[in-house]
């Protein structure tokens, strides 16, 4: 599998290098002007879908077919890009902990307490958006995954939105009571759905026809 | 041992089926897979390397089943596919570099050898290749792993007479080996007649012929006649007729051409057209 990770930096230096440049400069706005968390969240998300970018990429080259005559397993294949996802958000907590602290310490602003939530909820924003929208991918192909993973979250979030609004439900009391522990509970339940989605995208291009 | 044995291969999409493929490819030989577009060439080279899934049949690659741990299998192929699919953004140095880890028997000095006679630049980006470029580097790669078998999906088309005429030299140079095999799909009949042991056409998912080439050659004949002719001819040794402002091109079975008639040689691409001409009027 070295061979595809090697290849996935390749496109993603090739490709991506923009995102990353975001991420920095966003990263050290965010360090410098108070109530940061657009700047430092919202490259997040956008570097967290830049897997799927590499996978648009190998669609239009017509990597996949290729990969799929090297001695490579449809398994080995998903699981590059879930790793590539992985690394991506490693490198993203890295470089925004790494500013984040700079910038405390020249503003004299330096807080751990601040700084390490910040960090943890860094995890799902990098990672979530790939283990949604990956299993899609690989069932669909990227153009139609990208639809139908809109229409789910569309449809998700329409479902939310009017049970809330109809008081279906009332659950501030029981989340209160959840709030001191809500980092560990998000990064738990990031890590769950995380190997969920590696596994489903695993089964899905498993049985999809290249 | 056969490098590839396709027994009752079958695949149906919409209303395409690839019907009950039976084919044999020895070691040490090269097959010519050919037939029009859309006549099952790809669809044949997609079940063999088990990237779509087959409705029926089997496949045996180098002596294993090709549902049998296909990746190990694969360290022994060289694939080379119509659009050659290497990442437009990678330049030849960093596909060496992917491919050495990639296969575990990968000869850099070789791929080093193959670009050098391609005269292909190590910094340009794939993108930047035009399609003779392309296919050459696809070709490199798929030699430079110590293949016991090449699987090539129309990797002569589009490429000028020149390199298409290096190209196959390569392949005939690969062959020399006894225990080399290509098989080669093509819609360029006279590539594939240049270089190939064995042809087998298909039309419309169907196998029509699976042969040496050179018996084909013994085996059939055109004759140019009248209708007057053509009537006194064996019905069963007319295999296909044409007609034409001259009168008929008749193909037929090379020993029941009475002896008075003038016969020439069938060339492969001649021959496919006349059987398929046949099959469509069926």
């Amino acid at each position: 599998m070295k061979g595809l990770l090697l290849k996935d930096w390749y496109a993603f230096k090739s490709y991506c290098r923009a995102t990353l440049f975001i991420v920095i400069l966003f990263a050290i706005i965010g360090g410098i002007v108070e109530e940061n968390f657009f700047f430092v969240f919202y490259p997040c998300i956008f570097a967290g879908i830049s897997t799927m970018n590499l996978l648009a990429y190998e669609e239009r080259d017509k990597w996949e077919q290729y990969a799929a005559t090297l001695p490579y397993t449809k398994g080995q294949m998903v699981s590059s890009k879930y790793i590539v996802s992985l690394c991506l958000g490693g490198a993203i907590v890295l470089i925004n902990g790494i500013i984040q602290l700079i910038c405390m310490i020249f503003l004299n602003t330096y807080d751990i307490d601040k700084l390490l939530p910040l960090l943890f909820a860094l995890i799902p924003l990098t990672l979530l958006p790939a283990a949604f929208l990956l299993p899609f991918v690989f069932r669909f192909g990227v153009n139609k995954g990208r639809i139908a993973y809109y229409i789910v979250i569309v449809i998700f979030c329409g479902a939310i939105g009017a049970l809330l609004s109809n008081e279906v439900i009332d659950l501030s009391d029981k989340v209160s009571l959840l709030l001191p522990y809500v980092n560990v509970i998000v990064f738990v339940a990031t890590v769950i759905i995380y190997a969920l989605s590696w596994g489903l995208s695993i089964h899905f291009y498993k049985n999809r026809e290249i | 041992m056969n490098a590839i044995e396709i027994k009752s291969l079958t695949k149906t999409y919409g209303d395409f089926t690839l019907d009950n493929l039976n084919l044999i490819l020895p070691q040490g030989t090269i097959m010519g897979l050919i037939g029009e577009n859309g006549a099952g060439k790809s669809t044949t080279i997609k079940l063999i390397l088990d990237m779509i899934k087959r409705d029926g049949g089997t496949v045996t690659l180098l002596g294993k089943d090709n549902k049998d741990n296909l990746r190990l299998t694969k360290e022994e192929i060289g694939v080379v596919l119509d659009d050659v699919g290497i990442s437009e953004c990678l330049t030849t140095a960093q596909v060496g570099k992917i491919m050495k880890l990639t296969y575990s028997n990968w000869n850099q000095e070789t791929y080093e050898s193959y670009l050098n006679f391609f005269s292909l630049p190590r910094k340009k980006k794939f993108k930047e290749f035009s399609r003779g470029m392309k296919m050459k580097l696809g070709i490199a790669v798929a030699l430079s792993h110590n293949p016991k078998l090449l699987i090539l999906d129309e990797a002569t088309s589009g490429l000028d007479p020149v390199i298409r005429d290096e190209i196959l030299d390569i392949f005939c140079e690969f062959t020399r080996d006894e225990t080399h095999s290509i098989l080669i799909s093509s819609h360029i009949v006279s590539d594939l007649e240049k270089i190939c042991d064995f042809v087998a056409f298909l039309h419309k998912g169907k196998l029509l012929l699976c042969e040496e080439k050179d018996a084909l050659k013994d085996q059939y004949a055109i004759v140019r006649c009248s209708i007057e002719q053509l009537s006194n001819f064996e019905a069963s040794a007319i295999i296909s007729t044409k007609k034409n402002a001259y009168g008929f091109e008749v193909l037929m079975q090379r020993d029941k051409v009475p002896g008075n008639i003038e016969k020439s040689s069938v060339d492969i691409e001649q021959l496919f057209l006349f059987m398929v001409k046949e099959v469509d009027a069926k």
